[in-house]
């Protein structure tokens, strides 16, 4: 049982756990060699999520209650650094360790924790000869990031189930993993409290931002790198055609996205039969965030939906979104490889 | 529209909403409410929203006294539906919606409003078998409504569904309206085409269509059957002729799949066609909204003057729109006819030409309402009847 916790820090169980131990917060950041192994074991767990490195130590039986409370102490660490494209790698890296511990586990021990997360996830399912009935809205709960048609709806569902195999089903939980992480992030902590988590927060901060500092979009906007729907839309604009509301504003704010500037995107839409100089313009400005919110251009499920998927080819179908597609693209332009799976979300 | 006009509706609106026979949905206190009012701008929209009430005779009260053109309702629940920010109102789920409108289903000339009305009938038809069949829905699970106006609304308020965000109701809508499938996917997952086993339900929808598909060219004779099949994508007339002999063999496909004989690219263009002919055309926004303002069913529609009607199955069946959602009276009206129009209410086709006219007053409201005929009197004598 307590491998399972700790293992799986962030179920609810082990959140029971955490409550009925008499342990405090504030313990951990008293002098002790326990805390001492919690705030460490917690750093790492922040620093793997940030290097993308996979986690070399291996668990030992004493160090169940350091793996569960040093979740509960990274949790805290990201909420003080409080970077919202952190939090989001911080879940990526818990979801992916859940992966993979399921995957390494023995068969029997592997089928237990899969019945246990299953249950903790409030998952029902039926299971004959390996292969899992789930409800098809939960199935929609966690699909919505994996790509391919093995993972669409429309081809799996029979009278309100889907059917999966084991795989399936470990990599449905490990995208639960994720959205559970990620669901009340950044915890609302008081000053002082990250104060005191300052020298360990301080570095974490820094390494995030050399890291981070690589994605943001500068430079001029590279159209060659542009994924086959927005070129799509560009030239469909380019030989005068009318956009349909959906498609005007995935053009739009994915050119914003990018880096074009106002201007720029405005001059684009001058050969519409509709264009209207000073609408556009206010279109294109409150796109861009005139109004203090930036809008994030739509992903590909998205796209689909509205029929403005098109043309897709090999990235496509190794991306969520658009726009990871572009900085894929432009950093191969840039002779970089890159991460496919990085982008917004 | 004059204001003569305006307030003859409003005075009839008034006297439907005065007796009490609104219907409130569930939950209705954590909704947000809007209305349109036969105001100076009508029949322009202003919409007055974000209000919320706490009890059934305070909405009732409101609509007796306002007689509002429009009624709607979130299909979200919010903890502060009063609320004039969205970001406050603090979103607790929401219904989802299948909106089935003629405007989605007929590219071509428009036919006649009741023909129209059959046509989004049938697909409203198709969408329930969906909803029963593919997502194991029950019957009892949804209300069917008529808009009032030019289609059908579904409600499903089933627990598991109403949390789920945007983009989960998204890959509900692809899945009605067939987004994503792929012939080539279904060809190389089933070999072929889709055998009885572990199918999806498009699986089964596809099989089934292509066997009734098959079918039919056996009943034809052989020499359309080869017309018909020859005009399929990579099938000429040779591949057509033995084609139909093989097929002839047998009252199954089986010995069709065994032959080999239709090339790859014609069971892909006939999975294609199956898949446009199966398919639910839904309006996709409104699914996939998680905050839409929905017509109050039992209210009125302000564009027609007919009732938003809620049908359970069994009444959806049999329900006659310009029949069963007519709540004005035959009396006579005087109307001024601004264009030519049809009206075929309660089994009457009426035509009308330019000029003042005695109409039965449900035909008038509906006129007036469509922005048809402007108001002119009402007959003291028919009156007495």
């Amino acid at each position: 049982m307590e491998e399972y916790l700790a293992l799986f820090p962030y179920t609810s169980a082990a959140a029971r756990y955490v409550e009925a131990s008499t342990r405090t917060f504030e313990s951990f950041l008293t002098v002790g060699e326990f805390s001492k192994l919690i705030l460490n074991r917690s750093v790492e767990r922040v620093t793997r999520a940030i290097s993308g490195d996979t986690p070399a130590s291996l668990i030992e039986r004493d160090d169940y209650e350091v793996e569960i409370f040093s979740y509960v102490m990274a949790r805290a660490l990201v909420s003080c650094i409080n970077e919202t494209l952190l939090i989001q790698r911080y879940a990526n890296a818990e979801a992916q360790d859940a992966f993979d511990n399921l995957r390494h586990a023995d068969e029997p021990s592997r089928d237990e924790y899969i019945m246990s997360l299953l249950e903790d996830f409030r998952m029902p399912v039926s299971v004959e000869n390996d292969a899992f009935r789930l409800h098809f809205t939960d199935f929609v709960k966690y699909t919505g990031r994996l790509r391919g048609p093995q993972w669409r709806l429309v081809n799996l569902l029979n009278r309100g189930s889907v059917t999966l195999a084991k795989g399936e089903i470990i990599q449905i939980l490990a995208e639960a993993v994720r959205l559970k992480v990620l669901s009340g992030l950044p915890l609302k902590l008081s000053g002082k409290m990250c104060e005191e988590l300052s020298p360990y927060t301080s570095p974490l901060k820094e390494a995030f931002s050399q890291v981070s500092s690589h994605l943001v979009d500068s430079g001029p906007v590279v159209l060659e790198a542009c994924p086959p729907c927005i070129k799509a839309l560009l030239s469909q604009v380019k030989a005068g055609r009318n956009l349909s509301h959906p498609a005007r504003f995935a053009l739009t704010s994915f050119l914003a996205n990018v880096g074009m500037k106002a201007d720029e995107i405005v001059r684009i839409y001058e050969t519409s039969p509709d264009f209207d100089y000073d609408l556009t313009r206010y279109q294109v400005e409150h796109i861009r965030g005139a109004s203090g919110k930036d809008y994030i251009a739509p992903g590909c499920s998205t796209m689909e939906t509205y029929g403005n998927c098109v043309e897709s080819d090999g990235l496509c179908k190794r991306v969520i979104h658009p726009l990871s597609y572009y900085r894929v693209r432009n950093k191969r332009h840039e002779g970089v490889q890159r991460n496919p799976r990085e982008g917004p979300v | 529209m004059n204001a003569k006009t305006k307030a003859f509706l409003e005075s009839k609106f008034k006297e439907y909403y005065h007796n009490p026979v609104i219907g409130l949905p569930p939950r209705f206190r954590k909704r947000e409410w809007a209305f349109v009012l036969f105001d100076s701008a009508y029949p322009r929209l202003v919409m007055r929203r974000h209000k919320a009430f706490s009890s059934q005779k305070d909405l009732q009260a409101y609509l007796g006294a306002v007689a509002p053109a429009h009624v709607y309702y979130s299909t979200a629940y919010y903890a502060y539906p009063s609320a004039t920010r969205m970001q406050d109102k603090k979103w607790e789920g929401a219904d989802i919606i299948f909106d089935l409108d003629a405007d989605k289903l007929l590219t071509d000339s428009a036919p006649s409003y009741a023909l129209m009305l059959q046509a989004v009938k049938n697909e409203t038809d198709k969408l329930l078998d969906f909803l029963v069949n593919d997502f194991g829905f029950d019957y009892a699970d949804f209300s069917i409504v008529f808009s009032g106006g030019r289609g059908y609304h579904v409600h499903l308020r089933e627990k598991r569904l109403v949390t789920l965000g945007s983009h989960e109701r998204r890959e509900v809508v692809n899945y009605l309206t067939g987004t994503g499938l792929e012939p080539e996917y279904l060809l190389r997952r089933t070999n072929i085409i889709p055998v009885p086993g572990d199918n999806s339900c498009w699986e089964i929808r596809i099989r089934t269509w292509i066997d009734k598909y098959f079918k039919r060219l056996r009943e034809l004779d052989a020499e359309m059957a080869i017309t018909e099949l020859a005009a399929v994508k990579a099938i000429g007339k040779r591949r057509a002729k033995e084609i139909v002999d093989v097929m002839s063999q047998d009252t199954t496909i089986q010995p069709l799949l065994q032959s080999r004989l239709m090339p790859l690219t014609a069971w892909k263009s006939l999975i294609r066609e199956a898949i446009s002919q199966i398919k639910v055309r839904i309006d996709v926004p409104v699914t996939a909204d998680t905050k839409r303002l929905i017509r109050l069913p039992t209210s009125l529609h302000g564009g027609s003057g007919f009732r938003v009607t809620p049908l359970t199955f069994d009444e959806f069946r049999s329900f006659k729109p310009l029949h069963d959602a007519v709540v004005f009276a035959d009396r006579s009206v005087s109307v001024k006819i601004l264009k030519p129009a049809i009206a075929e209410i309660k089994g009457e086709t009426i035509k009308v030409h330019q000029g003042t006219t005695e109409l039965p007053e449900h035909t008038a409201v509906y006129l007036m309402a469509r922005g048809l005929a402007e108001y002119e009197s009402r007959r003291l004598k028919s009156d007495q009847k």
